[in-house]
């Protein structure tokens, strides 16, 4: 049975002052699952950014480097056998230092920094602002950097927006001209990025050995076009053997990610601090269809007496949950969006909302309105039309 | 009148009570686990240090944390030993080095190297094992290290693991015995190793660089005057140090400043604290504002009588603290069992103490009073004459 006017819209919104209350609870359950998933999310994303960030279809590394930070190297002889592989269009190497890396700017303290080194010709970072490419010639004088602009201000570069290059530091006790920025972000072991030709890279990290350019972190494979990926993979794999590990871009990050996911405890605690998000959302959408179907009791069991069934007051009840969880989400999701911006400021994080993540937590809102519109209909059940009068 | 009003108003709707209880306990819940994450990282980075025994640490400038500590020469820890009023100087060696389980995967774990008799941990459990280190293939693995590096029962390492062998960075090494510490928040595991081993381990750190100098002073000793002493003759500038020498306090609010302040944790978990304490503010005021509404022709009616607003805001206020009092007993049960829960699925150590047990709770009275305070506005609107 139909009633002829939108009965649940009209029940949520004659009290405009209530319903501004009820809005803002459930915001705030959106809020805090946002929070959660982000954070989450963030910690995973922020590791595995630089590997987004990589123009090439493969990905060569030691097999025994469990994870990025973990600086174990192979020798770069193997990219010149990876590049005479049929399919293979180029195999270029990409150098890394984290550990062994620490830049000082005057008077301050020298702090680590991620250090990264490629091919001036060849460059390996897609670039997508064309940042790396504007500024490739300044990067082959010596001693120059591009320093990522997200990294930490405790190094004390002036890296806004429209800060004045070059500035002057000192990497490893070694003069370093930054000559200008380049984004990346930071995550858990890094606080900052710097990005070199190898050359320089070769005379501040002489430790390497003899030729500091020998021992190689990633190797960097693009197919030629017309092959296939899959194929490449599979003959890439015969010859390298046991040597050096190769894989797809996904799969290295797949990998990265799992090797974090097992290692922290970072997705038991947001999955807990999510759950409760969700517990505190239920809580507050119930208090307010329950106060609500309290309140209008006497109406609803008049309607009962009219004859209207059990499943009239079921559509009744969930819809009006539904338009809760609706309304309460479009806020929730644009203070989330704001916190999100705050907290990439405050983190160097990379905060990111994308689609899949926004259904998710909208479905999340709607089962949890749903799961107390379903608590709450209990008593309009209950109401008994003859306990009226 | 001796009417608890108060208290009869909370009690006169039980269910509903009971609802609202729970709103503003999960809130508290939310404050205790955002608190106890952070607690739990507090502990995590510190705790390496609370089982090593010193007064004073000496450490090189280039310090970053445990796992990223740079070197000193042990000539120095020599001279330092020589210092009027120092007991003894131990040296503790440390690095990570790579750890291959049967399956063939790496991790990382972080090697101790020691010298087996002149022990540097407080605990004379660990002390007692290292008679089992006179084999440089000897090591003794950390129980508390993660399940990924390989125990027998997948859980953790006892002593069906004793005799099994592991290959660390590229050697084989021998599982001789057992100690319990936790390698903190830069590694997953933990091994101890005799100095001869740790040579031979970590040939890139030669036998005169050491990690840590330990020391000892004997008891009722100035720490203070020590370390200024020690501080001066190492100073090449009023900057410019050649080694760090720092008392436990300095090394354990370093190490809290370093995980805590420069990470994202301590941003993240202290976030999570403020939002949980809103929310909680948002139940309470919900709870107490809709009551107020519902009850809003008695208290009319009690003004009409002549009770004053003074005596209504009490009721209102008594009743916000009422609510804080019952949500916060079952509230703290939940989030001990929840503390477990995580423990154990997380293998973090999340532990309650009673400052932090106290601290929430007044910041739960508090967040009550306020929601109070706020929910009070409805009842000043609550004039007689419109009631009738």
């Amino acid at each position: 049975m139909k009633t002829p006017v939108p009965l649940a819209w009209k029940n949520l919104t004659h009290d405009r002052r209530r319903l501004a209350v009820a809005v803002g609870g459930i915001a705030f359950a959106v809020l805090l699952m946002f929070q959660q998933r982000g954070f989450n999310h963030a910690l995973f994303d922020s590791t595995v950014e630089i590997v987004r960030e990589l123009d090439c279809d493969l990905i060569m590394v030691n097999p025994a480097r469990f994870a990025l930070t973990n600086e174990i190297r192979f020798p770069g002889s193997w990219l010149e056998v990876a590049g005479s592989q049929s399919g293979v269009d180029s195999a270029e190497p990409l150098f890394m230092e984290n550990l062994a890396a620490r830049l000082r700017q005057d008077g301050k303290r020298a702090r680590p920094i991620r250090v990264l080194g490629f091919n001036l010709d060849r460059p390996v970072l897609l670039d997508s602002r064309r940042e790396i490419l504007s500024q490739i010639n300044e990067l082959r004088e010596p001693n120059t950097a591009l320093i990522d602009r997200l990294s930490k201000s405790s190094y004390g570069f002036e890296l806004a927006a429209n800060a004045e290059f070059p500035q002057l530091g000192e990497l490893n006790g070694n003069r370093i001209r930054l000559i200008g920025t380049f984004q990346s972000g930071r995550d858990f072991a890094h606080e900052g990025n710097l990005l070199m030709s190898a050359e320089n890279f070769a005379t501040y990290f002489r430790y390497r050995g003899p030729d500091p350019l020998s021992l190689v972190d990633l190797g960097l494979v693009k197919v030629g076009a017309g092959a296939s990926t899959e194929q490449v993979l599979r003959s890439l794999r015969a010859t390298l053997a046991n040597n050096v590990a190769v894989m797809t871009r996904q799969q290295f990050i797949d990998k990265e990610i799992a090797f974090w996911a097992r290692n922290t405890p970072i997705g038991v605690i947001f999955l807990i601090g999510t759950l409760m998000g969700f517990v505190v959302g239920v809580i507050i959408c119930y208090q307010i269809l329950a106060n609500d179907i309290a309140e209008h009791l006497g109406e609803f069991a008049t309607l009962k007496a009219m004859g209207y069934g059990n499943k009239f007051f079921f559509a009744l009840v969930i819809r009006q949950a539904v338009y809760l969880g609706l309304l309460g989400f479009i806020p929730g999701l644009f203070f989330s969006w704001l916190l999100f911006e705050f907290n990439a400021g405050m983190t160097g994080l990379l905060m990111q909302m994308s689609i899949p993540r926004v259904v998710t937590i909208l479905l999340a809102t709607l089962s949890m309105c749903v799961v107390s519109g379903l608590l709450a209909l209990r008593k309009l059940l209950a109401a008994d039309p003859a306990s009226l009068f | 009148m001796r009417t608890n009003l108060a208290l009869l108003n909370i009690l006169s709707n039980i269910p509903k009570t009971v609802l609202s209880v729970a709103g503003i306990g999960v809130a508290i819940v939310l404050i205790f686990m955002q608190l106890g994450f952070r607690g739990a990282v507090e502990d995590t980075a510190t705790n390496i240090y609370g089982k090593l025994d010193f007064d004073l640490l000496i450490r090189s400038p280039d310090y970053l944390h445990f796992i990223d500590s740079g070197t000193i020469e042990q000539r120095l820890l020599d001279e330092i030993a020589g210092f009027d009023g120092v007991q003894d100087v131990k040296a503790l060696r440390v690095a990570v080095v790579n750890w291959r389980t049967e399956r063939g995967e790496m991790q990382g774990i972080l090697l101790l190297g020691v010298d087996p008799d002149r022990s540097p941990f407080r605990d004379q459990a660990i002390d007692r094992q290292f008679n089992r280190l006179n084999s440089v293939n000897a090591l003794l693995i950390d129980q508390k290290s993660h399940r990924e590096f390989g125990p027998l029962n997948r859980r953790k390492f006892d002593s069906d693991d004793v005799g099994r062998s592991f290959e660390v960075a590229d050697r084989p090494m021998t599982i001789a015995g057992l100690f319990s510490m936790g390698a903190g928040l830069a590694a997953n595991g933990a091994a101890i190793v005799s100095e001869k081993s740790f040579e031979r381990l970590v040939p890139q750190q030669t036998v005169q660089q050491v990690s840590f100098g330990l020391v000892q002073l004997p008891d009722g000793a100035d720490v203070e005057a020590i370390s200024k002493a020690i501080r001066g003759r190492f100073q090449r500038s009023s900057t410019d140090q050649t080694v760090g020498v720092l008392t436990r306090e300095e090394v354990i609010r370093l190490e809290l400043e370093r995980w805590i302040g420069e990470t994202p944790i301590g941003f993240i978990f202290t976030l999570g604290v403020l939002i949980a304490l809103l929310v909680g503010a948002a139940i309470v005021y919900m709870v107490l504002g809709n009551d107020v509404a519902y009850r809003l022709n008695e208290y009319a009616t009690l003004r009409a009588m002549g009770y004053s607003n003074l005596y209504l805001s009490a009721v209102v206020l008594k009743q916000s603290a009422y609510l804080a009092l019952f949500s916060f007993v079952p509230a703290l049960m939940l989030s001990l069992g929840l503390y477990w829960v995580t423990s154990l699925l997380a293998n973090i150590a999340m532990e309650m103490n009673l400052l932090r047990v106290g601290s929430v709770f007044v910041l739960t009275v508090v967040m009550c009073g306020l929601s109070g305070a706020l929910a009070l506005k409805k009842l000043w609107q609550a004039a007689p004459a419109d009631l009738f």
